[in-house]
């Protein structure tokens, strides 16, 4: 099983950050305080249609043909992504 | 098979949806003529005869571009994306819970219980009440009934067509929805008032 990357704290929501890094072979260990990416930050089913539609060259025609939903659905969800971004993008630069 | 009845557009794309609208226009258009039903107005349906296929097609046809232009303007003020194709194939497909109302007539019976009641309220005098007979009322009750709940579908279907094709959300959405349908209906009226 793959562990769900946690975005937000349990505890009071607020964003998380990454603070230490290792490498599984050598095990070193780079600490610091990093923000994870704009990608990172929103939810797994989401990065995979963005995946989906980078891997289908960008056609939401046939991105709808292989989720057997309609096309105005696909770009609904497309556009209420490219929203979330956006809104993540304006708290980041506050 | 929910989605299917109540919300088709998120699955199913504008071809088959057109194409399934049409076929299923003409073909109750042919069954409300035969059940001398008349859909003057968007949400409109009376019986009167004779009908002929003509006019039940004609109004069919009217009714669906005038709420076709009707939800594509509001459609394009609120959402710039939104696509005509889209809210045509919403029209065509949510009248059709609309087009099983004229079976309700069979033989003539809710024309002829109602053009009966019109005459009862015409020929009464001052201070009488009216005297009706039980079927009269079953018959009325029965497809006052239907009608609600066919109508309360069709509208469901459209907004749930327009949702799709407009990515609408919230309640201002449903209120604006709900003029503009009102909007479409008075305007459907004027034109059938014009053409006939």
């Amino acid at each position: 099983m793959n562990p769900k990357l946690p975005v937000s704290c349990p505890s009071c929501e607020n964003q998380l950050t990454v603070t230490e890094l290792s490498c599984l072979e050598c095990k070193t260990k780079v600490s610091g305080n990093y923000v994870l990416p704009l990608l990172l930050r929103i939810p797994e089913d989401e990065q995979q249609f963005i995946i989906d539609f980078f891997r289908s060259s960008g056609s939401l025609k046939e991105m709808a043909n292989q989720m057997g939903k309609s096309y105005p659905t696909v770009r609904n969800k497309l556009d209420d992504i490219i929203e979330k971004i956006k809104n993540l993008e304006q708290k980041q630069n506050l | 098979m929910k989605k299917l009845f109540f919300n088709p557009f998120e699955q199913f794309s504008e071809r088959p949806l057109i194409l399934f609208g049409i076929a299923t226009t003409i073909l109750m258009s042919m069954i409300a003529a035969f059940f001398n039903a008349r859909f003057d107005g968007v949400l409109d349906l009376h019986f009167s005869r004779p009908t002929f296929f003509l006019n039940t097609l004609t109004d069919n046809a009217l009714n669906i571009c005038v709420l076709s232009l009707t939800l594509f303007t509001l459609g394009k003020i609120r959402n710039n994306k939104t696509r005509f194709i889209d809210i045509f194939s919403a029209s065509l497909i949510a009248r059709i819970p609309y087009y099983f109302l004229p079976l309700f007539n069979w033989n003539n019976i809710v024309l002829t219980e109602s053009e009966k009641l019109m005459q009862q309220f015409m020929t009464l005098k001052p201070g009488n009440t009216p005297s009706f007979d039980n079927i009269q009322i079953m018959v009325l009750m029965i497809f006052a009934g239907a009608s609600l709940c066919f109508l309360a579908w069709f509208i469901y279907l459209l907004y749930q067509g327009y949702k799709v094709a407009t990515n609408a959300k919230g309640s201002i959405e449903v209120v604006l929805f709900g003029i503009t349908l009102l909007i479409a209906e008075v305007f459907s009226k004027i034109i059938f008032y014009l053409i006939y």
